[in-house]
């Protein structure tokens, strides 16, 4: 029986996720369903002349990989079945009991 | 064609020095090739790299006009001018995007001539330089930098 509200972070892989390799600094590629959060596209610079841009988050299994640090890649698709693109954690977003969100943007050879 | 008036002097000038800036003139960036003034767009990931805005912030004017034996006298006006750039950032080294772009706006302006032209009554000032660092998330850095455009004109906007 769930503790919470919560949905299960593997439900969630299981219905939304697609295949992911997740590297983080000196460490080894693990292959994970990683999970698409909905992106928000706001201004940056927080100011009068600014450019939109996704603000894409990834979710990620923390029972798969407990630690996310920034500088972490990731190589994913951004939808089931498209080409896979590099991904660098940029920043924390959110941590969950049993998942990690984190903001990415573009590998270097994707910006 | 009628004489533009002061403001537009000053507004023009200045759309012509930033305008220039573009690595095939010397610069570091290219953000004088987009240049928006009169409307604040939000730009996307599909427009170019780098941009400008040139922002007219309300003017503040002593008016010293109508009084005493020259009833036309003059009018005295600040007028702020800010010069905000967006560009894509250097992922690894954010700092030398936004340095590049404020090193570009102060060289295009800052030239030997700080009348605009012969318009301003006193030499072009700078105001306090903003850098706007990359926020999480975000592959775009941004600066702003001000410039105050003294200048005098007549009751009814004619140059004196």
């Amino acid at each position: 029986m769930p503790a919470d509200v919560r949905v299960p972070f593997a439900a969630l892989q299981e219905a939304f996720g697609v295949p992911g390799t997740v590297t983080i600094p000196d460490g080894t590629p693990v292959a994970t369903d990683v999970v698409w959060i909905l992106p928000s596209t706001p201004e940056y610079p927080s100011e009068e002349f600014a450019r939109r841009e996704p603000k894409r988050v990834l979710a990620i299994s923390r029972d798969e990989i407990p630690l996310v640090p920034r500088g972490t890649v990731i190589v994913a698709a951004e939808r089931l079945g498209d080409v896979e693109r590099t991904w660098i954690v940029d920043s924390l977003a959110h941590l969950d009991a049993d998942h990690t969100r984190v903001l990415v943007v573009p590998g270097i050879e994707e910006t | 064609m009628p004489d533009l008036s002061v403001r537009q002097s000053i507004l023009t000038e200045l759309i012509s020095r930033v305008s220039a800036i573009a690595v095939a003139n010397g610069y570091q960036t290219d953000a004088g090739l987009r240049l928006f003034v009169g409307e604040l767009p939000a730009l996307g990931p599909d427009d170019p790299d780098a941009a400008l805005a040139l922002i007219v912030r309300d003017e503040q004017a002593a008016d010293l006009s109508g009084y005493g034996e020259a009833p036309d006298g003059i009018i005295l006006s600040v007028l702020p001018v800010e010069v905000q750039a967006v560009v894509k950032a250097d992922l690894e080294q954010p700092w030398v995007s936004v340095e590049g772009v404020i090193a570009d706006i102060k060289q295009a302006v800052e030239t030997n001539d700080r009348s605009l032209g012969g318009v301003l009554a006193l030499p072009l000032k700078r105001g306090r330089t903003r850098a706007f660092p990359r926020e999480p998330g975000s592959t775009v850095v941004g600066a702003g930098v001000p410039y105050l455009a003294t200048f005098a004109e007549s009751w009814g906007g004619g140059a004196v």
